[in-house]
């Protein structure tokens, strides 16, 4: 225990080296491209514009309407799926590192979440570029996203690390977990309207941890409050998820090394 | 002040997973004692050290030897199974690998990346990137991106930056061998300097010239046991003394590996005892055979040492230089002489 809480201390002594991780991550691929980490923000517009004709057509609305839902569903729904993906791989990937220093493993998970923040922050072009096309002001609800993405991103922390415990010790989790986020994609209001569903489901978005990580990211992108009940769970989950987070860390942290 | 305290330490691994691919990865890496049944690589067991300031400690044994996992353990990275372990003071590792080393980036900014790790802050790396360039000798390929490097400019970076926090405790892993000659006596007395500053060293290595040069004290380790620790040269004697032994038994591994002691010493230009050399060479004329130059040395160590030169091998040195220098007669003339004793022998018997 006394381990964890020194590798808490060191990894807050490590800022400097984390947000440097991120960083160089993201700088890394602007390096001989044109367009850099804005490849990934072309493609998911390029996305949203085919997903928006064909979808607004099968959904009978208009693709106004429906690229007001899509757009910052798919911008927020990147962040959090990233982080659970890259989650999987983040201690198995730093072999060589752990295996040459004495690192803090939290370093690694906060440097992976800060190249997604700054991921996230290129997507917003995105939503900027909807409230050009469609002329639509930006409002107060909107402020809000500073709150629900800090909050959501404290729960990627947790979610990051846990996942990435498990899956330096049993390798066939990656897999499982991949297998998972892609039907929580389509399980999850992310495509779809949650007004949609029918009454008799709508206990399998309510009871959905990641429908509510969605919401308070996305509704403040689309210039929406997020309802109490969501954060009321975020703010659940990341107390509950670090803090179970934090016991299993402590109880393995000593194996880690042992697992590469 | 710095200090190292090791008590009762081992460290296992645990091979179930898979067993049988997995055994050999860990293997290569552990070394040590295998206990195939309960899956599990004894890597250390029970090793209790202490290292105190201004001691500059080789760690000798041959591959697998639990040197890597030592110098592991030492800095925090492997949680010993049994045993305590204190340190006290900051620790820099010199390892196969740099934590943070990026092929894609510069040189430069492979100082900023590795300096962090170190946990430097950005200001601090920046106050020193001019310094560390400096050392490292590597000019203007500091700007090129470090993939385009050889093993021993990557070598040099590393040294440079791992150095240049003046750590109270420095752990070297092998990474000196790969430097040119002239950086090898720089980071050499760097190191030195490091020691004699009330720090403390240990550095693996198999090549005792490396460690008798820099070192003070050895501990010679043989699958995860202390076999010796006192003065370097000591253990230095007892670690060619159990290489002799282990040649002696014939083994074709364990005469691979005296080759390359003997070899290794003699690229650096030390004087190899010469009844190591003798079995070293031994296994050499099995592995090339009919290199003359060998064989006459072979025979020339048997009779300074004063022992007979086996007919046979003086008839096969004999054979091998005349395929060179046909028109030695002086040659010609033994090697009749020696096919005539052979040939009466086979008689005889």
């Amino acid at each position: 225990m006394d381990a964890v809480f020194d590798d808490c201390k060191r990894t807050l002594h490590l800022t400097q080296l984390w947000l440097h991780l991120g960083w160089a991550d993201v700088a890394r691929r602007y390096r001989r491209t044109v367009l850099g980490p804005l490849w990934h923000t072309l493609s998911l517009g390029v996305f949203i514009l085919c997903m928006g004709l064909i979808w607004a057509s099968v959904l009978k609305t208009d693709f106004h309407s429906y690229a007001n839902h899509l757009t910052p569903s798919l911008v927020a729904w990147s962040f959090i799926s990233a982080a659970i993906l890259e989650g999987t791989a983040v201690f198995l990937n730093a072999q060589q590192t752990i295996l040459t220093i004495n690192l803090p493993y939290p370093v690694l998970v906060l440097g992976l979440i800060w190249k997604l923040a700054i991921t996230f922050a290129h997507h917003l072009l995105l939503i900027v570029a909807l409230m050009i096309v469609y002329q639509t002001p930006p409002n107060a609800a909107m402020l809000l996203l500073v709150p629900g993405f800090l909050l959501t991103s404290i729960n990627c922390v947790w979610m990051a690390m846990l996942v990435g415990i498990i899956c330096l010790k049993a390798r066939d989790i990656q897999m499982l977990v991949s297998i998972g986020i892609q039907v929580a994609q389509f399980v999850t209001p992310v495509f779809w309207p949650v007004a949609l569903i029918a009454p008799s489901l709508a206990w399998a978005v309510e009871y959905n941890p990641l429908y509510h990580l969605l919401q308070i990211v996305r509704e403040p992108l689309a210039g929406r409050m997020p309802d109490s009940e969501n954060w009321i769970w975020c703010g659940g989950m990341a107390i509950v998820g670090s803090l179970a987070t934090f016991l299993i860390y402590a109880g393995v942290r000593r194996r880690m090394a042992y697992w590469y | 002040m710095a200090f190292i305290k090791l008590n009762d330490v081992s460290v296992e691994f645990s091979v179930r997973v898979g067993v049988g691919r997995a055994l050999r990865g860990f293997v290569r890496r552990a070394g040590g004692e295998i206990d195939r049944k309960a899956g599990i690589v004894h890597a250390l067991n029970d090793i209790s050290i202490e290292i105190n300031k201004g001691e500059r400690v080789g760690l000798i044994g041959h591959n697998g030897a639990g040197k890597s996992t030592l110098l592991r353990t030492m800095s925090g990275i492997y949680a010993p199974k049994k045993g305590t372990i204190e340190i006290n003071g900051n620790i820099s590792a010199l390892f196969h690998a740099s934590a943070g080393m990026e092929p894609d980036d510069t040189g430069y900014q492979n100082i900023v990346n590795c300096g962090l790790f170190l946990g430097m802050t950005k200001k601090e790396v920046l106050a020193k990137v001019d310094e560390i360039a400096k050392f490292s000798g590597l000019g203007e390929y500091l700007d090129m991106p470090v993939r385009v490097y050889s093993a021993g400019m990557g070598m040099r970076l590393s040294f440079s930056i791992a150095t240049s926090i003046n750590p109270q405790i420095l752990l070297v892993d092998e990474a000196l061998g790969t430097g040119d000659a002239q950086f090898a006596d720089k980071a050499q007395k760097r190191i030195v300097d490091l020691a004699e500053r009330s720090s403390i060293l240990v550095m693996a290595s198999h090549s005792p010239g490396l460690l008798s040069a820099i070192c003070n004290r050895g501990i010679f380790l043989e699958q995860g046991r202390i076999m010796a620790d006192g003065p370097i040269t000591e253990v230095i004697a007892a670690y060619h003394q159990s290489v002799a032994e282990s040649a002696a038994s014939d083994d074709e591994e364990s005469g691979m590996r005296m080759l390359q002691l003997v070899r290794e010493s003699v690229q650096r230009g030390e004087t190899v005892p010469i009844h190591i050399e003798e079995l070293a060479l031994w296994h050499a004329i099995k592995l090339s055979v009919g290199d003359p130059a060998m064989l006459q040395r072979l025979c020339k160590l048997l009779s300074e040492q004063g022992k007979d030169v086996p007919v046979d091998l003086e008839i096969e040195t004999l054979e091998a230089v005349l395929k060179i220098r046909p028109n030695e007669k002086a040659s010609i003339e033994r090697l009749e002489e020696l096919r005539k004793i052979k040939r009466e022998m086979l008689v005889i018997s």
